[in-house]
């Protein structure tokens, strides 16, 4: 699981959850896995994400170093390389490969086994 | 100008004229050469054209299954052709020339030996170069057996004169005749295999042609804001696959696969892996499954483009869904949810069966989707729909 999906993630599929976002990260083992850098599409994507459940998720797998700590993006940011260039690897090159993301109303647990978060859920609990 | 003609799929026809439009102009933007494609004829599943692309562009076609060098492609006018004249005509018509050089590069491609063959150009003119005929008559021809056997000693007799030879177990090239009712068309084949089979794509869920064809409807080339796209129902993800062989330059795209089946979303991974270039498509993939009224597990008003080939038959997630109304009903209200209002849309293969379904939805008051546009396409056993929905009718 690369952070640009769990930034998608939400555990609202679940009954009596308000929000469910976003999913704690618990990683047992993370990776980095190079992608080419494409700083249009970074700079584009960035505009898509919340830049805050993103940074939160880079600090719990170690990576938010050099990140700027903010709640939300400015132009000045998105216009810098070095920024752009970590953007990309905390959003496309780290991927958790065996953990699992907590549910942050209900404590449920979708476990992440081979980098594939497990979200599958049974009618009861809808 | 070289005529060639291509089969292609049920259904598939306005996909594959308008990628060869295509590819053309991109060729033509590219290099400032006019590149030129006239289309000259056409019965049902072959499309004769006469082109000045060279083969290897031609061999970039995605949305075929065969494309052949055209020896005869004669249509006729009246029903009442008789054995005579076909054999006149192939006659007529059958002037294989073992030097020309388009000849030379069916030679090249169709073999998997082909260096071997190739190794000096001059050597195989003096070796005898052998070939096989696939020999098909239908409708009223269909069991004039002596007929076939007329026309295959036809072409034998034309071609022996090349030094050419048939062999049935390792021929250098194929003849492919069609006799049917309203046409006999030759031709010789340009590649051993359908261009139609990737090998790049290791368990094939669905056909590339039509995978191709929902790439073509979902406009992803020519419109670089859609860069977040989901396949919900990927299964092996072949759709994906089918990108990622197709657009290796480009590069801004992200590619969310999901499937209730886990085994799925294995095969899935081990396609993209062997998929060289992978890293040009950045991909990821989850598990996850829906039930009558309930949601993805995705934020809302996130993606630009759903494409997926949604379940049905034996692969119907029923065990999710009481009835297949309920399916659409709850698929079209998470894709509504799910995609980004203000230009998103959803390309979607619906089996034929299911259609009416998806269009009796279509037409509820609390829907928001319209039906751009559907064709109808074959699938071998079964048929579907290729279908664009959108929210605004434009």
């Amino acid at each position: 699981m690369k952070l640009i999906t769990h930034n998608m993630l939400t555990s609202k599929i679940l009954k009596n959850v308000v929000t469910g976002y976003p999913l704690k990260i618990h990683a047992v083992k993370a990776e980095l896995k190079k992608a080419d850098f494409q700083p249009d599409f970074i700079a584009r994507m960035i505009k898509k994400i919340d830049y805050k459940t993103l940074y939160q998720a880079a600090e719990t797998l170690g990576y938010a170093e050099g990140m700027p700590k903010t709640e939300i993006l400015n132009e000045e940011d998105m216009n810098n390389e070095e920024t752009l260039k970590k953007l990309h690897e905390v959003l496309l090159e780290i991927e958790v490969i065996e953990g699992d993301l907590e549910c942050p109303e209900t404590g449920r647990k979708f476990p992440i086994n081979n980098g594939i978060p497990n979200m599958l859920v049974n009618e009861e609990e809808l | 100008m070289n005529k060639y003609y291509f089969t292609h799929g049920r259904g598939l026809y306005e996909f594959a004229k308008n990628e060869l439009d295509i590819l053309a102009l991109s060729l033509k933007n590219e290099s400032n050469f006019s590149y030129k494609v006239d289309v000259c004829d056409y019965i049902e599943g072959k499309l004769l054209f006469e082109t000045n692309l060279d083969l290897k562009n031609l061999l970039k076609l995605t949305t075929i299954e065969r494309l052949f060098f055209s020896i005869i492609f004669k249509k006729f006018d009246n029903c009442e052709i008789s054995s005579k004249t076909i054999l006149d005509n192939i006659t007529e018509s059958l002037d294989l020339n073992p030097s020309d050089k388009r000849f030379m590069f069916v030679l090249d491609n169709y073999n998997e030996k082909k260096d071997e063959i190739l190794e000096n150009n001059s050597k195989k003119f003096r070796n005898v170069i052998k070939y096989r005929i696939d020999c098909k008559l239908t409708g009223k021809w269909r069991s004039n057996s002596d007929l076939k056997t007329k026309i295959i000693d036809c072409i034998t007799n034309n071609l022996s004169q090349h030094n050419f030879e048939v062999d049935l177990s390792s021929p250098n090239f194929v003849i492919s005749c069609h006799l049917s009712e309203i046409a006999l068309v030759l031709g010789i084949p340009v590649t051993n295999l359908p261009l139609s089979f990737r090998n790049t794509i290791k368990n094939i869920g669905l056909r590339s042609t039509i995978c191709s064809a929902m790439i073509q409807l979902s406009e992803i080339l020519e419109n670089y804001d859609n860069i977040l796209i989901l396949d919900p129902f990927c299964g092996k993800s072949t759709i994906l696959c089918e990108m990622m062989h197709q657009y290796k330059d480009r590069k801004n795209i992200f590619y969310l696969c999901s499937d209730c089946d886990s085994k799925q979303i294995d095969f899935s991974v081990d396609n993209c892996n062997a998929i060289k270039n992978s890293e040009n498509l950045i991909s990821d993939f989850i598990c996850s499954n829906l039930f009558k009224n309930s949601k993805f597990p995705f934020k809302d008003d996130i993606f630009d483009l759903i494409i997926t080939d949604l379940p049905f038959g034996k692969n119907h997630p029923v065990k999710f869904f009481q009835n297949q109304q309920d399916f659409y009903v709850t698929i079209l209200s998470e894709f509504n949810r799910l995609v980004n209002k203000s230009k998103g849309f959803c390309v979607l293969l619906v089996n034929s069966k299911e259609m009416s379904i998806l269009e009796h939805t279509l037409s509820q008051k609390e829907n928001e989707w319209f039906l751009i546009s559907k064709y109808l396409v074959s699938l071998g056993e079964t048929s579907a729909y290729l279908t664009k929905i959108s929210r605004s009718k434009s």
